[in-house]
């Protein structure tokens, strides 16, 4: 592995071209501390159930992170959630409850991450306009460049395949699929049953 | 149950280590098998992941580690994959 590059976000860029081989759209959404689990311990069902359902892939893998078009120079690609007014009153509140729970200390670090605290104050100010929260899976193709969109051609080609293979002459029998059985043990199934070496 | 994962402290070079031992398959939480209806899925390693994802109404596939089965991108064919394995170093 190289050096600063976890498993996680390797095995996610990994199997990013492996899954957009078959029109499937990957994006990237990496848990808040180092898995989820641990996630729900420290925030909850309540909070993580907010966070999973308000926030946009937050660490893009690299590889993925490049590939924009010409025309996406002037969008450019927010790391992190989208801070919203909503999230930096629930962040000031929290704070303000840890801050309640450990009682008066002149020297306590701040419970928000900095860049959140930072982003909360810009958009105080008015110098940054209110984003809303991209969900997952949203039209927000340009900012998290994760995401690529099955062609029509590619969906029409699938179809025309799927119409192609319902006019052919195939036994009555249901079929059903499963990808996960090695087509090569069938071959020697049928090569012991029907005598033939090359079949 | 398509898969079966335990783990384990064992003596290795370099002291105690967590290892953990599986055989096969995926750990399928919150949808039914194979996907129909469900468009949209999240991609874990481990099991307690997905049934943390779950929880929160997002079904997910735990892959037992970092690697993943030769069929899973096909069985995952025109859906929206949430790519959302560890943030930490392998076996932390």
């Amino acid at each position: 592995m190289r050096s600063g590059e976890r498993a996680g976000e390797l095995a996610a860029s990994n199997l990013v071209p492996a899954l957009r081989s078959y029109g499937a759209e990957p994006e990237r959404f990496s848990p808040l501390s180092k898995d989820w689990y641990q996630d729900l311990q420290d925030l909850g069902i309540e909070q993580l159930r907010r966070l999973v359902a308000g926030a946009g892939p937050r660490t893009p893998p690299t590889e993925i992170a490049t590939e924009r078009s010409p025309g996406d120079e002037g969008a450019e690609a927010i790391p992190g959630l989208a801070v919203t007014s909503e999230m930096c009153q629930e962040a000031d509140s929290m704070e303000r409850i840890e801050r309640a729970q450990a009682g008066p200390s002149p020297t306590e670090a701040p419970t928000a991450p900095a860049n959140t605290t930072a982003e909360c104050a810009l958009l105080a100010d008015g110098v940054v306009e209110e984003k809303a929260p991209a969900l997952p899976g949203g039209a927000a193709v340009k900012v998290h460049a994760g995401r690529e969109t099955v062609e029509h051609v590619d969906r029409a080609e699938v179809a025309q395949l799927l119409g192609w293979l319902s006019m052919t002459r195939l036994p009555h029998e249901s079929l059903q699929f499963w990808p996960w059985v090695k087509v090569g043990r069938h071959c020697e199934v049928c090569r012991d049953a029907q005598g033939r070496a090359d079949f | 149950m398509i898969g079966i994962q335990g783990r384990k402290i064992a003596d290795s070079e370099r002291g105690e280590k967590m290892l953990t031992n599986g055989h096969g398959g995926i750990l399928v939480a919150g949808t039914p098998w194979p996907l129909e209806e469900t468009q949209r899925v999240a991609i874990v390693e481990a099991p307690i992941d997905a049934l943390s994802l779950t929880a929160t109404r997002v079904p997910a596939l735990a892959t037992q580690g970092a690697s993943w089965l030769a069929w899973l991108p096909l069985a995952l064919a025109f859906r929206k994959v949430v790519l959302a394995h560890d943030n930490d170093e392998p076996n932390a």
